[in-house]
């Protein structure tokens, strides 16, 4: 059951930003994932902050230099589907078909798909983990076939994420507005590794926000919303996802060539 | 498809409380102290009741020969054991009552393990033993001997509804919608657990979303909302959460087995022997309950040894699942029959063609009333295109096609006594049908109407239904065992032909003709020598007088002497990518023999429902427990409990009946087909991966995980 909270709609990405300093403010944008680690008591809340009323947030644009900006409350379904996105990077179109299921598909958005908190069935059961504060990783000694492979210390867990490692092979960037402006942040950069801080996922701060309007900077950085992607293709990229999805890991320090087979599977699946 | 249909947990009641049971989070812990204080001073909380609340201290599935527990027990044999529970206003004022309950726990060691159990004095219950024939001598006749272990993981229910009910008393009368496969067993328990007459106690279930066996019984659940509806006077709604659905409410039971076949050159069997070590959870006995029904019976084998082992463990307790025990037999049986035919070179349809029997083995050698093996088998062959699919080269490039089969026998399926069905035909020929049997989704109200249609040529929208009521329904056992078709349908037959011959005999007194001499036809009576003196059934002056006319059917006997059982054989074609480990299944086939097709449609949702089942046994789903650490359950939801949906299973999936007449099984000549339809699935599937990579997959689940590590090894191997 969910705890009680005030629900915010705000109007103006100022307003939103100064409602999100509050310490158990949670943004909500789909819902898909807050709803379920509300529910599983992964996190309180007190304050959820919908970004439903705000604008220039949605939507697939094309740059003038060939690029695309994807706005963060852009649904997975609209990424998976949208005519650019299949042309120009069909393995990123493929990568949101492999996202759960239609109606997710349909209520999740690509921002939260990045935002989303990682999955472990200790993480999110019952379990005091040290992710939540306790002194073990269960997965450790524990049932651990869906953990990750590489790196680990403290915690085995791994990112859910199927678009991801997709933006990443693109090296697509992230704007993160805040109060003290906003950031142009890689995607390579945006995630934080357990080794770095157990406590969080990535590097959005208290009161920071992914995503926003267009502000042009960089050769590959074409602004509005959360990715930004190159025009060129990539015939390497820095990442792999072992096993079966959606179980993924991200690893940031190896240069690994992308599994064509993933994308066979992908395709025969759909 | 009008979607008004009203299921137990739709159910909204004036003045409705909710009710939320508190479990305990150990695996195994002796509860030394339960304070509800804070609990029942929360906000709309109005009642919260534990061990400590008179009242309480009913013993706890008194029939059943497991350990002896109760309602609240001062142990917790299992995560998720009941501790308290509380009813308020909302659902959400209950949880945070049940939140706020603090009980001191003795944590206790707790074992996971079947093996381990096996060693630990009173978890091991006495073997279950089975023989027939000299298994020495006819191994010593075999040519050729073959021996494996297998492993089965614990499979889970996960029903689309959550078990659980409405309770309301009224004076000291209780009414139950509870979301059951049996109300009359529910009202039973509920009776015996209150200490109240039968007659005070209704339960209803007109409607239920998925039990699969697992909803046959009463719950805690049932109790405890009829405990809480009496102390606030209110009535009361208590439905389990996803997680502790998944966490409590049955499963299928998992462990290892071993099997060993003798056969001489030509595929013939001359011995089996197997052994089998499994669990029921805390408290269920049915660890490897049938496992071995498959070894004993479905193939002609003169020399038969098995022994099961069922040991209790700290996990939750195993409830029948759909064809209990059979899948997990048939995945060790069919795979090494696959395997006979791989090392004898011969096909492995032939070599179950080599193997029939028309007579029940286990059951001493009694003939069946029909058996439809061999048919299912040969037209499964011929439409599924087997030998085509075989015979087609082999692929060379990293994605490998392959085919596979598996056959089976189901243990019931006959159905029989007890059954009453009541037909209330009215004047003006429509018809009222009364019987107390659940459909559980599998059609049973749709067939029974069509019987009466049959019978009296009233058509189906002129029926109406009354059923699953212990207040105004009959008795009926429990939906479950694949019996509820030829259990009730030859009852309510009967029903319809008492009216029948009641109608004939008035509307005899208007023609003036001897009621054997005259026909029903729609809604017409007409003379047999004469049909064109025809009567309006509403124009029968006796019938008009009497207003309705009231047939009562009863199920008479099975035949004596002889075996009902339906039969079926599954076919399928995979493609396994030998890069990734992933398996796709191209297309599946059903042919089973369960007698009369009463209806089509829902005979082929059946056989698809199965299936689907049957691949989710064999290649996703596990129960799986922190067997190391906790004991815990660790995958309590369907993101981590992963069963198939519309993208998992093949579109190409499809049933053929190998309808058979059986005059002597029941009057409809129907078997039944619910539970065959998942036994052979997963076998077949593994027969196929074999088929496409060589590769014997002897555990469940056929992941990726596992067949890359199969494949690695495979390829160490050859190096």
């Amino acid at each position: 059951m969910l705890p009680q909270f005030a629900y915010i709609r705000p109007r103006t990405e100022r307003e939103a930003l100064e409602q999100l300093t509050s310490p158990e403010a949670r943004i909500h944008a789909g819902g898909t994932d807050l709803l379920g680690c509300l529910r599983d008591r992964v996190f309180e809340a007190d304050k959820i902050v919908s970004l439903g009323g705000l604008d220039g947030l949605e939507g697939v644009r094309e740059s003038h230099d060939g690029g695309l900006r994807i706005g963060a409350l852009t649904s997975i379904a609209a990424v998976a589907e949208n005519a650019s996105i299949r042309v120009k990077f069909p393995g990123l179109a493929q990568a949101a078909e492999a996202v759960a299921s239609p109606q997710l598909r349909n209520q999740g958005t690509l921002g939260g798909n990045l935002c989303q908190r990682p999955r472990c069935w200790y993480f999110r059961g019952d379990f005091h983990c040290a992710k939540k504060g306790g002194d073990r990783c269960f997965a450790l000694a524990g049932e651990n076939r869906y953990h990750a492979i590489f790196g680990g210390d403290p915690c085995h867990i791994i990112h859910p994420s199927d678009t991801a490692p997709m933006l990443l092979a693109l090296r697509a960037s992230v704007r993160i507005v805040g109060p003290d402006g906003d950031r142009i942040v890689p995607l390579d950069d945006f995630f934080v590794l357990p080794e770095d801080d157990l406590y969080r996922e990535n590097t959005l701060t208290r009161g920071e926000l992914a995503g926003g309007p267009a502000q042009e900077r960089g050769r590959h950085i074409v602004g509005e919303g959360l990715c930004a992607l190159p025009s060129a293709g990539t015939e390497a990229c820095r990442f792999t996802s072992f096993g079966y999805r959606p179980y993924s890991r991200i690893l940031r320090h190896r240069v690994v060539r992308l599994m064509p087979r993933a994308v066979a599977a992908s395709e025969r699946r759909h | 498809m009008s979607g008004t249909a009203v299921y137990p947990s739709d159910v909204r009641l004036p003045d409705m409380l909710y009710g939320a049971i508190l479990r305990s989070p150990h695996a195994h812990a002796r509860v030394r102290s339960v304070d509800t204080h804070v609990a029942e001073r929360m906000p709309g909380v109005r009642a919260v009741i534990s061990s400590d609340t008179p009242g309480t201290d009913i013993p706890w599935q008194p029939e059943s020969d497991g350990p002896a527990s109760k309602l609240f027990d001062p142990v917790c044999r299992y995560e998720g054991e009941a501790v308290a529970a509380a009813v308020a206003e909302t659902p959400y004022q209950a949880w945070d009552a049940v939140r706020a309950i603090q009980v001191g726990y003795e944590v206790l060691p707790f074992v996971s393990d079947e093996q381990q159990a096996r060693e630990t004095a009173d978890l091991a219950r006495d073997p279950s033993v089975y023989e027939r024939g000299d298994v020495g001598q006819g191994f010593a006749e075999a040519d050729l001997v073959l021996e494996r272990d297998f492993r089965v993981d614990y499979m889970l229910h996960t029903p689309l509804e959550t078990h659980g009910c409405v309770a309301r008393w009224t004076g000291d009368k209780l009414t139950v919608w509870e979301s059951t496969q049996g109300v009359y067993n529910v009202q039973r328990q509920l009776a015996g657990a209150l200490g109240l007459s039968m007659s005070h106690v209704r339960v209803i279930g007109h409607y239920v979303g998925g039990g699969f066996g697992s909803k046959l019984a009463a719950g805690k659940y049932s109790i405890i909302a009829a405990l809480l509806a009496k102390r606030t006077g209110r009535p009361v709604k208590l439905f389990l959460t996803r997680e502790e659905d998944l966490l409590c409410t049955g499963n299928r039971p998992g462990g290892t087995m071993h099997l060993k076949v003798g056969v001489r050159k030509d595929g013939t069997l001359t011995a089996l022997e197997f052994q089998a070590l499994g669990s029921g959870g805390a408290y269920s006995p049915w660890g490897t309950g049938l496992w071995d029904w498959q070894i004993r019976d479905l193939y002609r084998c003169a020399n038969v040894r098995t022994h099961g082992e069922s040991v209790y463990i700290n996990a939750g307790e195993e409830r029948p699942m759909r064809a209990p025990g059979h899948p997990q037999g048939s995945w060790a049986l069919e795979q090494m029959m696959d395997e006979v035919a791989v090392r004898l070179d011969l096909d492995p349809v032939e070599v179950r063609l080599k193997n029939l029997t028309d007579v029940s083995q286990a059951r001493g050698g009694m003939p069946y009333t029909s058996t439809g093996l061999e048919e299912c088998l040969r037209e499964g062959v011929a439409a599924f295109g087997w030998h085509e699919a075989r015979r087609r080269s082999p692929d060379d490039g990293p994605i490998v096609r392959g085919v596979g089969m598996g056959s089976c026998v189901w243990i019931a399926g006959a159905g029989g006594p007890p059954s009453t069905a009541i037909v209330k035909y009215f004047s003006d020929g429509s018809v009222n049908l009364n019987t107390g049997a659940s459909d559980i989704g599998t059609g049973t109200k749709t067939v029974m109407a069509m019987v009466v249609a049959e019978e009296l040529g009233v058509p189906l929208d002129r029926i109406q239904i009354e059923h699953a009521d212990t207040g105004t329904t009959e008795f009926a056992t429990a939906s479950g065992g694949s019996k509820t078709v030829p259990t009730e349908s030859p009852a309510v037959r009967a029903a319809a032909m008492e009216c029948r011959d009641q109608l004939l005999e008035l509307a005899a007194e208007d023609l003036e003709v001897p009621a054997s001499e005259l026909g029903l036809e729609g809604s017409e009576v007409f003379v047999l020598s004469d049909p064109s003196t025809r009567l309006e059934v509403h124009q029968i002056s006796g019938f008009r007088r009497r207003g309705t006319l009231i047939g009562v059917g009863y199920r008479g006997p099975n035949p004596e002497g002889k075996a009902v059982c339906p039969f079926g054989a599954q076919f399928c074609e995979v493609a396994v990518d030998t890069r990734t480990g992933e398996v796709e299944i191209l297309r599946f086939f059903g042919a089973h023999d369960s007698g009369r097709v009463m209806s089509r449609l829902s005979y082929d949702n059946q056989v698809c429902g199965g299936i689907t089942m049957g691949i989710g046994f064999g290649m996703m789903e596990r129960r799986v427990l922190d067997s190391q650490q906790t004991g815990k359950m660790v995958n309590r939801a369907w993101h981590e409990y992963k069963i198939p949906t519309a993208l998992d299973v093949p579109a190409d999936m499809k049933s053929l009946p190998i309808e058979l007449e059986d005059t002597e099984c029941n009057t409809t000549g129907a078997k039944g087909l619910g539970e065959p339809v998942t036994i052979p699935t997963a076998a077949a599937l593994a027969n196929a991966v074999h088929h496409a990579i060589g590769i014997r997959v002897t555990e469940t689940p056929i992941n990726p995980t596992r067949l890359l590590e199969l494949l690695a090894d495979k390829t160490t191997r050859r190096t």
